[in-house]
């Protein structure tokens, strides 16, 4: 039996010019329902307990008001809790082979600019972060070790 | 000997109300974390009750002697106590008032959630007030072993120092929680919204574990899996809006609660 190697993809760190440069992964993000794609560059933030914050941009770009969830989400924060649109979409990184149906969200009173991916979906992944090279990887179809 | 057994078992009165109140603090946080109104008003009302029953029993049980004392102290425990309670009576209307924008979901979700955070910063007030009321019982308790040998309320008075400058970090809550202007709400997606709720229980009796969507306020397509309903959606979505949803799994107007530390 031969044994696969782990698929792994990496993408450099973003920011160069902010406090500090932070890591970031890309991938296609797909509805389903109105057939549009998107290639998505987020922030990976473990310090959001979901799946995935979008631009407003973004949603009207993959046309998501045509498959919202009937439910609102809420983020808490130190400071004032947060309202979000919530809707499915399929989440894919074709180098790893993989396709997640996650859960998107886009904040409603409030400008997010920089799309978030959060544990929701980091959990679901090998991640390496590879600071000194300011590099992010992830692993499918086998850890590291 | 009478004496000292009265003096006990007033402040041992005293102290039991105190402990009842703290449970009620505790049940409060309790109902904070379902987000559930009613519960949140009605043990709030419970809170200002025995909050009230315990400065009137100490007023009336502490010993005259110790009420000189203690009374510059506890002074201002009425004024507090009489404007939180003007600001929660404002406040307590809020549940019942008529939702006057078209979102039910959102509408109802952002009146539980100004319920919740204005009663918090209430019942920060009363701990406040709970917390110098045990200040004064733990001096009338250390006189009362003493048999009267109390020594001057030092402690008490730096207590209520401390509890003034405390005082900036919860201020009285706003009387009014729904202020501003509503948001815009797109009529089509208001439309699928409110037949998603309405339709909600007939939805699980016919369709539990399938995924569905409704479109022009009505259900438009069945499948087992995302993808396959997305296939066959198509064609059939009024005005580019539609809810989906997977019955059992997703409820119409529940509200998902997440943690974004990220902001900080």
């Amino acid at each position: 039996m031969v044994e696969r190697a782990p698929l792994k993809r990496c993408w450099n760190y973003a920011g160069e010019r902010d406090v500090r440069p932070y890591p970031v992964m890309e991938f296609i993000l797909r509805n389903p329902v109105a057939e549009r794609e998107l290639l998505i560059r987020a922030r990976v933030d473990t310090g959001f307990s979901g799946e995935l914050i979008l631009t407003h941009d973004q949603w009207e770009k993959l046309r998501l008001e045509t498959a919202v969830l009937p439910e609102r989400g809420v983020l808490w924060t130190i400071t004032s809790p947060l309202f979000t649109e919530r809707v499915n979409v399929l989440l894919t990184i074709p180098e790893l082979e993989l396709e997640l149906q996650v859960v998107a969200e886009r904040l409603l009173r409030f400008i997010e600019e920089r799309a978030l991916v959060g544990r929701g979906v980091l959990n679901k992944l090998f991640l390496e972060l590879r600071g000194p090279e300011k590099r992010c990887c992830v692993f499918r179809g086998g850890s590291t070790e | 000997m009478g004496d000292i057994k009265g003096r006990a078992d007033a402040l041992m009165a005293c102290s039991t109300k105190l402990a009842s109140f703290y449970e009620k603090a505790a049940e409060f946080i309790e109902a904070l974390s379902s987000l559930d109104v009613n519960k949140i008003v009605e043990i709030t009302d419970g809170g200002f009750r025995l909050i009230e029953e315990l400065v009137a029993l100490m007023a009336q049980n502490a010993p005259k002697e110790l009420l000189m004392d203690i009374t510059e102290a506890l002074k201002p425990i009425d004024t507090w106590i009489s404007l939180t309670k003007s600001a929660w009576s404002a406040i307590r209307k809020v549940p019942t008032m008529p939702v006057y924008y078209d979102a039910s979901p959102y509408a109802k979700a952002w009146a539980s959630l100004g319920v919740a955070n204005t009663t918090s910063r209430l019942w920060l007030k009363l701990l406040l007030i709970a917390s110098l009321i045990s200040m004064a019982l733990g001096y009338w308790s250390g006189s009362a072993v003493r048999e009267g040998v109390g020594e001057r309320p030092t402690r008490i008075v730096r207590a209520v120092e401390v509890i003034r400058a405390l005082e900036f970090m919860a201020p009285m809550p706003e009387p009014l929680i729904i202020s501003g202007v509503p948001p815009s709400v797109d009529e089509e997606k208001a439309r699928n919204l409110r037949a998603a709720e309405e339709m909600a229980e007939e939805l699980k009796a016919k369709y539990m574990g399938k995924w569905v969507a409704i479109s022009g306020g009505e259900l438009i397509a069945v499948a087992d899996s995302f993808k396959e309903l997305a296939e066959r959606m198509r064609g059939k979505i009024i005005k580019e809006k539609a809810v989906v949803m997977k019955v059992g799994e997703h409820k119409p107007g529940r509200v998902v609660k997440e943690w974004w530390s990220g902001l900080l």
